[in-house]
């Protein structure tokens, strides 16, 4: 055999080059500029809003006023109001409701694209439409087919003989005519998830599933579901902080009436800080609102971050 | 390496060509005018050209929706940004800006440029409630909202509706001289599909009135408006609220119970915009108290509705209602302050106040307001301008109101929809709902407000109450 020549690598220089950086330092450079983002866009105005909610500022009272520091007075009328406490039971009510209509329509719409064989793709880029859409123009579209007098809604319900309804003016129906505004807006968003979670899960168990003549049902219950459990979580979770948060189909459509039965506590907050403009107890309420959703975030998500270690630690 | 050098050269020359653009460009002044979007505003796009091509100063319009406009205005005038050199302000927000030193008071430029400004040619009723504060003028208003009513001259003088309602209340079918006719002309003129109106059978509801009962501003608007005729007041003589007593109670209830029953199902999430649609689509047979200026919208009836007839008339309380004006005042954080004043003093002067009114605006000046040859062929545009210079004289004469002389007068604009909604949509008792408001008021003037009405008569008890002259309408030619 011929002897083939290749040139040779000095590997003892390459071992004796000097690093320039260590691995744990180049990750933390790669991560730097997300750092700077987060801390000037998230720690600073946390700092700022927990500064604001100790002292009281009226920030229309002239440019002479001073911000003098109260302590806990601001948490303390927060916990004492019961406009706070009521906007707050409120805004439970609606994510408990709308979420848990978005999560049983978003996931059996994905099941049932999944089983699509045609214009799969086409469909699932329709259903991005309500996401892709500007939040405000969406509501004042939806402000005009709400409307009691001269809504498209209304006329379809006249039409097939049905009484029609006062959708934003009755204060027995308005929240649910939210409700129905933020669910067609967001189950695309928990399908889309639901959907790519489907679509990467391994093929192997449901193949020996298959074999062993398991049923749907039983498939469904003790493969599907519990492999996408980590993805429902976490669009669950998600889904929830956005409904504490909701704002903009308040402020389009009924801003908060009528009388207060729409008014959530984002909505409260905007009220007492930028119509009042008492930023010092919109900060206190705001501060209490985050420590809940932390609260019911960190809950959820315990169990996720469990299996992903465990899995982590098997792999 | 090379590769860097060349990165470096075309940074360079960009920043170069940058400096240069903005050096040129920093020669010419630009004064921003933050204002309220609508069509009010597209009538001043293109007066701030000609303001350009004669001045040199360029104008840029910021456009903003009303529900917002105050937040945003009072974040860059508190925060100092300089943002705009030109705000506007609803008259309630005025008293607050002012006392806190946040605008200019104009009275130095006044006096410099009198001939061009010609104060006394502006609504005094309006110049007065927007642009005054402890004796200074800091705005000058543009466009006024002032209230009267409109409704169905066709259906009002209709002789079988006439002589049908004289046979149900027992007078003569009119315009309502006080709230309570009012009332009784509304429940006249409910009907539901099969009834008959005019001698023709209905096959829709048809609704005696329409009202802004929305959470909204404009709900205030209209429940201030029955208050000040009942003798009611947000703030009392002494600096206390003023709506749990009997007056305030008395305007909220009549709103509630006498004639919101009436209106149609939409008033209670509708704004004026909403109320008027209902009137120029032949919904309702009048509005309540509602803004003149939306006269160029209403008459649309008269298109859509064969046959009908859109009037104008002044309120039960006549001037006792907003005499209400959006106004123009130079932000104290501004960087141009003359050159805003040439804008302001420009745009609320006589020659663009006039293209304002035959563009359909309802101008401030009297001499626009008082021009018969003006209003007389341009009855689409400029049709209600007799009404709304019969309100305001009587507003003038008769109208006062403690509200607008407290520094916290915008804090209780903005807190009263929440309040007015829930007495309107019976989510609350009125009872409830006032003793909430005034819970909320309290807060915000911390027991009891200063009153700052120096200058300023009460009117006196001996005036005439006010009776609306009808031979002041402009008609229909029939």
């Amino acid at each position: 055999m011929k002897k083939m020549d290749y040139p040779m690598i000095d590997l003892t220089d390459i071992r004796k080059r000097k690093k320039i950086m260590s691995d744990g330092a180049y990750g933390i450079l790669l991560v730097t500029p997300a750092l700077i983002v987060l801390f000037f866009f998230g720690l600073v105005p946390l700092f700022y809003a927990i500064n604001l909610s100790l002292r009281h500022v009226d920030l229309t009272a002239g440019p002479a006023a001073k911000w003098q520091f109260v302590g806990l007075n601001n948490f303390r009328f927060a916990l004492n109001s019961d406009v706070f406490f009521a906007a707050s039971a409120r805004t439970a009510f609606f994510a408990v409701v709308s979420v848990s209509i978005q999560m049983v329509l978003g996931i059996s719409l994905a099941f049932l694209i999944n089983q699509l064989r045609w214009f799969k793709g086409i469909i699932r880029a329709l259903f991005l439409l309500p996401l892709a859409s500007a939040p405000a123009a969406v509501g004042m579209i939806w402000r005009y087919l709400y409307d009691a007098d001269f809504g498209v809604y209304n006329a379809a319900l006249q039409a097939i003989g049905l009484q029609p309804l006062n959708w934003l003016g009755d204060s027995n129906v308005a929240l649910f005519s939210i409700i129905i505004f933020d669910v067609w807006q967001w189950t695309p968003f928990v399908l889309l998830i639901t959907l790519a979670g489907l679509q990467s899960l391994p093929k192997e168990p449901f193949e020996a599933a298959e074999l062993d003549g398991a049923s749907t049902f039983k498939v469904l219950r003790r493969l599907t579901f519990p492999l996408l459990s980590p993805v429902l979580i976490l669009v669950f979770v998600l889904r929830s902080i956005d409904a504490a948060r909701l704002y903009d189909p308040i402020a389009t459509t009924t801003r908060g009436g009528p009388g207060a039965v729409t008014e959530t506590i984002t909505y409260f907050l905007y009220r007492v800080g930028l119509k009042q403009f008492r930023l010092d107890q919109a900060s206190a309420m705001a501060l209490i609102i985050l420590f809940v959703i932390i609260v019911f975030a960190g809950f959820m998500l315990r169990r996720l971050m469990r299996q992903q270690s465990e899995r982590a630690r098997f792999n | 390496m090379k590769i860097i050098f060349k990165v470096f050269l075309v940074v360079l020359l960009l920043v170069v060509l940058t400096a240069n653009v903005s050096a040129a460009s920093s020669e010419k002044v630009t004064v921003t005018w933050a204002t309220l979007a609508g069509f009010y505003t597209d009538w001043a796009k293109t007066l701030a050209k000609e303001f350009t091509d004669k001045t040199g100063i360029d104008v840029r319009i910021i456009e903003m929706d009303l529900p917002t406009m105050y937040e945003k205005e009072v974040l860059d005038i508190v925060g100092n940004t300089g943002a705009y050199d030109i705000i506007t302000w609803n008259v309630s927000w005025k008293s607050e800006w002012a006392n806190a030193g946040y605008i200019y008071p104009l009275d130095d430029f006044i006096k410099r440029d009198a001939a061009e400004v010609q104060i006394d040619d502006i609504a005094p009723a309006l110049l007065n409630v927007s642009g005054l504060w402890r004796g200074k003028i800091y705005g000058l208003p543009y466009y006024t909202f002032t209230p009267g009513q409109f409704y169905r001259a066709d259906l009002f003088e209709d002789s079988e509706e006439k002589a049908a309602f004289k046979a149900e209340f027992g007078y003569e079918l009119d315009i309502p001289k006080t709230y309570d006719q009012m009332a009784d002309i509304a429940k006249f003129f409910r009907r539901k599909p099969g009834d008959t109106l005019m001698g023709q059978v209905l096959t829709k509801d048809f609704y005696g009135i329409g009202l802004m009962a929305g959470r909204y501003n404009h709900i205030f608007d209209e429940i201030m408006t029955i208050a000040w005729t009942m003798g009611g007041d947000v703030i009392n003589d002494d600096g206390t609220s003023g709506v749990t007593d009997k007056p305030f109670l008395d305007a909220v209830t009549l709103y509630v119970n006498e004639l919101l029953p009436y209106a149609p199902p939409g008033s209670l999430s509708g704004g004026y915009d909403f109320v008027i649609g209902q009137f120029n689509t032949g919904l309702i047979a009048m509005t309540g108290p509602m803004y003149l200026d939306q006269w160029p919208n209403a008459v649309k009836v008269e298109k859509n509705i064969p046959g009908s007839e859109a009037g104008i008339a002044g309120l039960p309380g006549g001037g006792k209602t907003w005499a209400g004006a959006f106004s123009l005042g130079i932000a104290k954080s501004t960087k141009n302050v003359e050159e805003a004043w040439q804008f302001l003093k420009w745009i609320t002067g006589q020659e663009a106040q006039r293209k304002f009114a035959e563009g359909g605006g309802s101008t401030t000046r009297m001499s626009i307001l008082n021009d018969k040859s003006f209003y007389m062929s341009r009855r689409e545009q400029a049709g209600h301008f007799p009404v709304l210079v019969n309100v305001l004289e009587d507003s003038a004469k008769n109208w006062y109101t403690n509200y607008i002389h407290i520094p916290q007068a915008a804090k209780i604009y903005e807190e009263a929809p929440a309040w007015l909604s829930a007495a309107a949509s019976g989510t609350m008792t009125i009872e409830a709902a006032m003793a909430g408001f005034t819970k909320a008021i309290n807060q915000i003037i911390g027991g009891k407000a200063t009153i700052y009405n120096e200058g300023f008569l009460k009117p006196a008890a001996s005036n005439k109450p006010y009776v609306f002259d009808p031979s002041v309408q402009l008609r229909k030619q029939k």
